[in-house]
């Protein structure tokens, strides 16, 4: 039996044949990695004088060959480490009694990713507990929650355990992803809040018929907020990581009105029970290019994100949408 | 005859099978490794009861502790919720008490609630004693059903129940439709007749 025929490129197990690429892409691509290797071998000079060079470039797709060396530099991976003391990540493999989440833990070790030719054997499923248990041991506060390991899981695909651990330890840290998993997941009801007001703001007429359903953002975009776009086809996935890692979580919110804009037609007569149908069949069918070039499209400032913040924080209720 | 549209929630410790057992019912599926859920998933399904039907429409929630303040969003106006524990696992029982607890004082008055013991294929690693479950069950009064989403066993009985007892609970509203509210709401529509309402079982 031909194994590699039933694997995709990323490590999925499918049944369906990627693509293969023209010779006018692979040169295409080719080029594209020279660029690539050139800034990554002159790094500190890119990052600290031509930073909208590798912005403008990491939006047309990191190429997958250079993903995990370009996400360590641009999460600075390896300053986190550094900044610790030495061996840390072995030391708290090595702790001895387990962190309490360690059962919620071991739950999710065989479901997290199990059509994934890493996670579906020990091998990967080992290095998934490895993972999440140092980090249990390491932010005790934030322990181990529902989302994280697929967030780990996306990490791993990429790099090696250790490196895995500090790019998620880079993640949980430089990007505040620590309040969207922290007891009260207060980070993910300002996500919704933020997401309903900008889509009222940025998709007035879909806004409109969300609300004459009550269709609010925690229905359906629970997992968008706190896994990174998890679930979304991995190219797309993939790509909303790159821009993620460079610019920070204000990308989770232009994904958010491309994915509405993008298929504004679609959502034109929604009754409540088929809305949540025709999201998630959006989702899984989810063109990359079509998704950023949406994403990309929408004027949306720090200022305003800034401002809508401010109201959350002052809301009573705040689990609650008004709408 | 009527039919009466009503939500349904479903809640429990992580990985009991919560989803399975809404999708074996929904579906008739069962994937042995079904992902563990971080969205929301909602499926829906007409059953008949001798009374009338139903419309279940099913949420299904991340079960760690710390979602628990977003699956309050969902049994809010929810008409049924269905408690699942896993019969090898000792902890998960003990959250069925908690969930019994937070229901009755947080969710809608005539809520009805029934608890299922999943995984019964896996009867040689119960750590439940079964009489201890169904003796708690009943002084709540609450239906206990053993159920196994891999075999079927049980499911289908279970959300029937869960059906009539919706019906029950809820029939004194059928024909206000009007100021119900929108996910709970209560329609009343021409359908053939099919059954006399006062038959007993016999229904699919």
């Amino acid at each position: 039996m031909n194994l590699s025929s039933s694997i995709d490129k990323y490590g999925f197990l499918s049944s369906i044949e990627t693509s293969t690429e023209t010779p006018h892409s692979s040169l295409k691509l080719n080029a594209r990695i020279e660029k690539w290797l050139v800034m990554i071998e002159n790094w500190s000079y890119y990052s600290k004088h031509k930073h909208n060079l590798i912005k403008s470039r990491v939006r047309k797709g990191i190429p997958d060959m250079l993903r995990s060396r370009v996400w360590v530099l641009i999460t600075r991976g390896l300053d986190v480490k550094s900044s610790y003391t030495r061996h840390l990540y072995f030391r708290l493999c090595n702790q001895e009694d387990d962190p309490e989440c360690i059962s919620i833990i071991e739950k999710d070790l065989n479901r997290t990713y199990p059509n994934h030719e890493l996670f579906n054997c020990n091998l990967g499923q080992d290095s998934l507990r490895n993972i999440l248990r140092a980090y249990a041991f390491f932010d005790p506060e934030v322990g181990y929650c529902q989302g994280m390991a697929y967030i780990v899981g996306i990490i791993r695909m990429y790099m090696d355990e250790e490196s895995s651990f500090w790019l998620l330890v880079a993640i949980m840290n430089h990007y505040d992803m620590r309040s969207m998993f922290k007891d009260g997941l207060d980070k993910v009801y300002q996500c919704f809040y933020k997401a309903n007001s900008l889509l009222k703001i940025y998709e007035p007429s879909i806004w409109n018929k969300l609300k004459d359903i009550n269709f609010t953002p925690q229905i359906y975009s629970t997992q968008w907020f706190m896994t990174i776009y998890s679930n979304f086809p991995i190219e797309t996935r993939l790509r909303i990581w790159d821009c993620f890692l460079c610019e920070g979580p204000k990308i989770l919110f232009r994904v958010f009105i491309g994915f509405f804009r993008m298929n504004r037609k679609l959502f034109k007569s929604l009754t409540f029970e088929n809305t949540l149908k025709i999201i998630r069949k959006i989702e899984n069918e989810c063109n990359q290019d079509e998704l950023l070039d949406a994403a990309f499209s929408i004027n949306l400032s720090k200022k305003k994100l800034a401002q809508l913040e401010k109201e959350y924080a002052y809301k009573p209720r705040k689990e609650m949408i008004t709408w | 005859m009527a039919t009466m549209e009503c939500k349904i929630v479903t809640l429990g410790e992580g990985r009991v099978g919560k989803t399975s057992l809404a999708l074996k019912y929904v579906k008739n599926e069962f994937h042995k490794d079904e992902i563990s859920t971080v969205n929301a998933n909602y499926l829906t399904k007409l059953v008949q009861i001798p009374q009338g039907s139903v419309q279940l429409n099913i949420w299904d929630t991340a079960g760690q502790e710390r979602f628990r303040a977003i699956a309050s969003n969902y049994y809010r106006q929810a008409k049924g919720a269905l408690i699942v524990y896993d019969i090898t696992d000792r902890k998960s029982f003990d959250k069925v008490v908690s969930w019994i607890k937070e229901l009755k004082s947080q969710a809608e008055k005539n809520i009805v609630i029934v608890v299922a013991g999943n995984k019964c294929d896996m009867e040689k690693e119960r750590q439940i004693n079964r009489p201890e479950a169904l003796e708690f069950c009943r002084k709540m009064q609450i239906r206990h059903f053993d159920t196994s989403a891999k075999s079927g066993n049980g499911v289908e009985e279970m959300f029937m129940e869960l059906a009539s007892q919706i019906f029950e609970a809820n029939k004194g509203e059928l024909g206000q439709s009007g100021r119900n509210s929108r996910r709970g709401k209560i329609t009343v529509e021409k359908t053939k007749h099919r059954e006399n309402s006062g038959k007993k079982g016999g229904c699919c």
